[in-house]
């Protein structure tokens, strides 16, 4: 799910990074650490996922803007189509958050949570959330930049 | 393409994922997992790198000449031969100690201004 170029520097170690701390999470047991874990990930990714695309579409890459460094840095304000990314990128996390959450009963073959609605409840939060955080970022894209900017 | 004759300071600050990889690397290379637990570790917890924080980080590392991949492996029966190692060059050394450097100035003036206990057990 990263941009390809990321995926073919880096793929198989990312997967076996998660795979590892995966294993972890499960080893450590509980619903709350495995929640955690995936709304940990799910920010995550969408953090990596806009700040490389924002690095490529920029090509601000040269500074050491390191990790989310354009944005942390304050060197530059997000241009729409960086805030565009960012709420699409929010709606398709708030999914990966579902399936993370839902897939918890299947991967803990040994410990399937009891509270089966609150793993549910908070999938649907999670996608709702993220498409209303959506929104309001669109709503404002036809008012022109903030006057915040000293 | 190293960048050899770059000064340490054009590249402070540096982002705490960063500075905590640089820092983790210091005492002897590490895979991804190894360096994510470590950074945990020494953060107590408070700074926990997902994988695509960790590897974005490594990824712009390797460009900019702060890291490189180690070609050793401690012992392949042991580690899982996909992972890769990665290792601090003299570059990054300079540059992480540039950087705790403008941190701990950072930290005496806190101090100095009552924002920060005088000692913190030690010194």
């Amino acid at each position: 799910m990263y941009p390809a170029a990321f995926r073919r520097a880096f793929g198989q170690e990312l997967a076996t990074t998660f795979r590892n701390r995966v294993e972890d999470v499960l080893d450590d047991g509980g619903i709350v650490g495995w929640l955690t874990f995936s709304g940990h990930i799910t920010v995550d990714w969408i953090r990596t996922c806009s700040s490389l695309l924002m690095e490529s579409g920029a090509h601000r890459s040269e500074s050491l803007g390191l990790s989310l460094g354009n944005l942390a840095s304050g060197s530059s304000r997000p241009t729409r189509w960086d805030i565009g990314v960012c709420g699409w990128m929010g709606i398709v996390g708030g999914w990966f958050a579902l399936v993370a959450v839902l897939a918890y009963p299947a991967l803990s073959k040994y410990q399937p949570p009891k509270p089966t609605w609150l793993v549910a409840v908070f999938g649907w939060y999670a996608m709702f959330s993220a498409i209303g955080v959506a929104h309001r970022i669109t709503a404002n894209w036809g008012q022109g930049p903030s006057r915040a900017s000293g | 393409m190293m960048p050899r004759a770059r000064d340490a300071e054009d590249l402070l600050p540096l982002t705490a994922p960063v500075f905590h990889i640089l820092v983790a690397l210091s005492d002897g290379e590490r895979h991804g997992y190894a360096l994510m637990r470590q950074v945990a570790a020494d953060t107590d917890g408070v700074l926990q790198l997902g994988p695509g924080t960790l590897y974005g980080c490594i990824q712009r590392m390797l460009a900019n000449g702060l890291v490189e991949e180690s070609d050793q492996r401690p012992d392949p029966q042991l580690d899982d031969e996909r992972r890769r190692y990665y290792r601090i060059t003299d570059f990054g050394s300079r540059v992480v100690r540039a950087e705790a450097k403008r941190l701990a100035l950072a930290v005496t003036a806190a101090r100095a201004r009552r924002l920060l206990p005088r000692s913190s057990g030690g010194a």
